[in-house]
């Protein structure tokens, strides 16, 4: 079990070079994969640069350094690309975060929060000492100082707890609505169409029951039947001869 | 290439995007049908296993041998490049025909499709697979015999299941691949089967994700009926001309709405997003390599891949609503199931809840334009989530199926857990966004993207930034929280009521976790007693 576990630790340390393969043109190894795939697509202020081409602009200029007349990518899609010389529309084609390339400043902002969410559970859930990173104060196994601040939030921790009660939910919502369904339609089944099922199939043993007592078994009767239905049977031909 | 000599290479781009995405024309080696056919041969021998009542690993070595046969095909594969992309038909699976027209006549060929999409889904699939398969040899030897022969049959048919769904030449091989792991997802889930919460579990995995199927059925009709066929090649080339199965234009048509949000429910209700995320907590009822392998790794991801494989569908539609639909959805849940592993204890929820939210991240790179960032952030979490629930299976090993938050605390320092530590810091930060690990330059680009895609292409990708950087904020704190109150700190732990691994002694999978196998000669209850005697 350590085998795989140390395997698969060592991979996630290594995987991460992969986001250096390619990095100029394809943005990383993923980015030569998607490349040559369906999933292959100018994204706003990335774009894939197209198989054997020169190395080319970014497809979204930034505002600065869009130029008069310049074309830049505005409209995607299976019709075609818009082009606009328009600068306010080449300003948009991609976004910004406050004037920085969102790709370049990610770095920091990204690794800002990582560590930022880090340290705040080291302050709230870390043991005392090095392994707490010097902040942390736990010295039992279960007493941790977000203790006394998700008290302070009265029942929202517990709703937390219970996953904000989204499967009782669906189980009013969704289920106890069915089941109630079902038990409808379990009553209208039996009563509507096995009603109808065995009202027909009680029609043949009733129908049988009326002819049952004709074979009785008694000859004469039999004999008797039979001179009455001839009589019957001649009397309809010479009414049909006749008219 | 007529693009070549325009003067802009802007607009070379954008005439690359107009002409449509990268289409594999070539052929495909046979040989890559080893990758699904190797863990059918092992799927087989498991029954046969089963049939002749073997009590050894042999089926788990068995599984673990034909899996890397899977990856070095793979790699393989992966390293004769692009000229291994193409299809590959294997053998004629469906013909039919009512009439001479288009979209009367079906053609699903049993083939297979390899372009860098599936070949990255391939490698790490398979390469995951055969890591996890060799960690489950030792985690499932609890339960030798026929249990361990049923884990390792289901354990083969998903990885067959997840090859075919990747690797689909037409949309009905993809789906019959959606079906196989579905299934399989289920059949794991309910391992455990005299587990009533195991049996409920695997029942509402299967039900929710039968309700997103129900879409990506109808999207499979819709696109039939709209462009007449289902092999991806050609579909492909008529949305790159923009022409549905009569020759009109289909951009603007309810078709390139429609069909990519039937799409989308199916991918929803795969990959645990929006209103379908519940059944994957509930889904670490099944032995944890299972939930490294299937709910944190591949099957989850198979609609992250759906989209990416249809993207130039997504694309096609000017608007883009399905594509914010799905960027929005994304981020969403990723801030919600952020918001419920505040408050859990539970390990490997917390570990569930974990991987809803990553995958929001995945959905909202892939709905905000971002298909690398989406697709790295699928290999890299493929890894380290992995990692971090094989840690959690350790820990639950050792310790009786003990995952409470509260009742472990300093499993770092106790004997044998040295590793598993290190390896879990690896993965938390990895998760966190720590720099330069793995999962901080994956998650960089999804959150990067937010911001470089204007909101009048994706409404409101601004604010989609913000939660997606909040909910980034607080993956590294409730992460962190697993790990500086189980890993580090005093220590304690209370063992667990055991039926998660069903051993009958809790040392004895104590020992199965030290990190020499000689130390398995030491399971004598003096050990044990030291153990507990040490914190």
């Amino acid at each position: 079990m350590n085998t795989a576990m140390v395997l698969l630790a060592i991979g996630t340390i290594v995987i991460a070079s992969l986001y250096f393969v390619n990095k100029k043109e394809d943005h990383g190894w993923a980015g030569t994969m998607v490349k040559y795939s369906s999933a292959a697509y100018p994204s706003p202020g990335l774009g894939h640069k197209g198989d054997g081409e020169k190395q080319a602009e970014p497809v979204g200029l930034l505002p600065d350094q869009a130029q008069p007349g310049s074309v830049t990518l505005v409209s995607f899609g299976a019709e075609g690309a818009v082009s606009l010389a328009d600068e306010d529309a080449a300003a948009k084609a991609s976004g910004t975060l406050f004037g920085y390339d969102p790709f370049k400043i990610m770095y920091y902002v990204s690794a800002v929060l990582g560590l930022f969410g880090i340290i705040a559970a080291a302050w709230f859930h870390g043991p005392k000492g090095l392994a707490g990173l010097g902040i942390g104060n736990r010295v039992e196994p279960a007493k941790v100082r977000m203790d006394a601040i998700a008290a302070r939030f009265g029942p929202i921790p517990r709703w937390a707890e219970n996953k904000w009660y989204v499967d009782e939910f669906y189980h009013a919502i969704v289920v106890k609505p069915l089941l109630v369904a079902s038990h409808v339609f379990h009553a209208i089944d039996k009563l509507v169409i096995d009603g109808i099922v065995d009202l027909l199939g009680s029609l043949p043993r009733f129908l049988g029951s009326l002819l049952r007592p004709s074979q009785s078994g008694v000859l004469h009767s039999y004999a008797t039947g039979m001179v009455a239905g001839s009589a019957v049977l001649v009397a309809l031909i010479v009414l049909v001869a006749l008219l | 290439m007529t693009m070549l000599s325009m003067p802009l290479g802007a607009l070379s781009n954008m005439l690359a995007a107009a002409e449509g995405p990268y289409i594999a024309t070539g052929e495909a080696p046979q040989w890559v049908a080893l990758m699904p056919a190797l863990p059918l041969v092992g799927a087989a021998l498991c029954i046969l296993c089963a049939c002749l009542n073997v009590k050894s690993k042999l089926p788990g070595y068995l599984t673990v041998g034909l899996l890397a046969g899977a990856f070095v095909t793979a790699l393989m594969t992966f390293l004769g490049g692009t000229e291994n992309y193409g299809g590959a038909t294997i053998f004629r699976w469906i013909h039919a025909s009512i009439g001479a027209d288009s979209g009367t006549s079906i053609v699903s060929n049993f083939a297979f499709y390899i372009d860098g999409l599936s070949m990255l889904w391939m490698l790490f699939v398979t390469g995951l697979a055969t890591v996890i398969s060799l960690y489950s040899t030792e985690y499932m030897s609890s339960d030798k015999g026929l249990g361990y022969c049923r884990f390792f049959f289901a354990f083969n048919v998903f990885v067959f299941s997840m090859s075919c769904l990747v690797m689909a030449d037409n949309l009905l091989l993809l789906f019959l691949g959606w079906e196989g792991v579905g299934l399989c997802s289920y059949l794991l889930i309910g391992y455990f089967y005299k587990k009533p919460e195991a049996v409920a579990a695997a029942k509402k995995a299967f039900i929710i994700t039968r309700i997103g199927d129900l879409g990506l059925l109808m999207a499979i009709g819709a696109t039939f009926v709209v462009l007449g066929t289902l092999e991806v090649r050609p579909l492909f080339e008529m949305i790159a001309a923009g022409i549905d199965a009569n020759g009109e234009a289909i951009g603007g048509t309810w078709a390139v709405v429609v069909i990519p949000l039937m799409l989308t429910a199916g991918a929803f209700g795969k990959s645990a997003q929006l209103f379908f995320y519940v059944w994957l907590p509930d889904a670490m009822e099944g032995p944890t390599p299972v939930s490294a392998l299937i709910h944190a790794a591949t099957m989850v991801t198979a609609g992250v891949y759906l989209i990416a494989r249809m993207f130039p569908l997504y694309a096609a539609d000017d608007a883009m609503i399905a594509l914010t639909v799905v960027a929005w959805a994304g981020a969403i849940t990723a801030f919600w199931a952020a918001t419920i592993e505040f408050a859990q204890y539970d390990i490997k929820r917390i570990m569930g809840y974990s991987t809803i939210s990553q995958l929001g991240f995945m959905f909202a790179g892939l709905g905000l334009l971002g298909t690398t960032g989406a697709v790295f952030h699928v290999f890299t979490h493929a890894f380290f989530k992995a990692t971090l629930f094989l840690c959690c299976g350790a820990v639950m090993h050792g310790f009786g199926g003990q995952l409470s938050l509260r009742r472990l605390s300093g499993v770092m320092w106790m004997k044998g857990f040295g590793i598993t530590a290190v390896c879990m810091l690896i993965g938390c930060l990895s998760l966190s966004g720590v720099p330069f690990t793995a999962g901080y330059f994956s998650k960089d680009m999804i959150l990067a993207q937010a911001f470089a895609t204007p909101g009048d292409m994706i409404g409101g990708s601004f604010l989609i930034g913000l939660l997606l950087l909040l909910t980034a904020a607080m993956t590294a704190y409730y992460t962190f929280r697993v790990f500086f109150r189980v890993f580090v700190g005093p220590k304690y732990f209370e063992p667990g009521d055991d039926d998660h691994v069903m051993t009958t002694a809790t040392t004895m999978a104590m020992v199965t976790t030290a990190p020499r196998k000689s130390q398995a000669t030491r399971c004598t209850p003096a050990s044990t007693r030291t153990l507990r005697a040490g914190p």
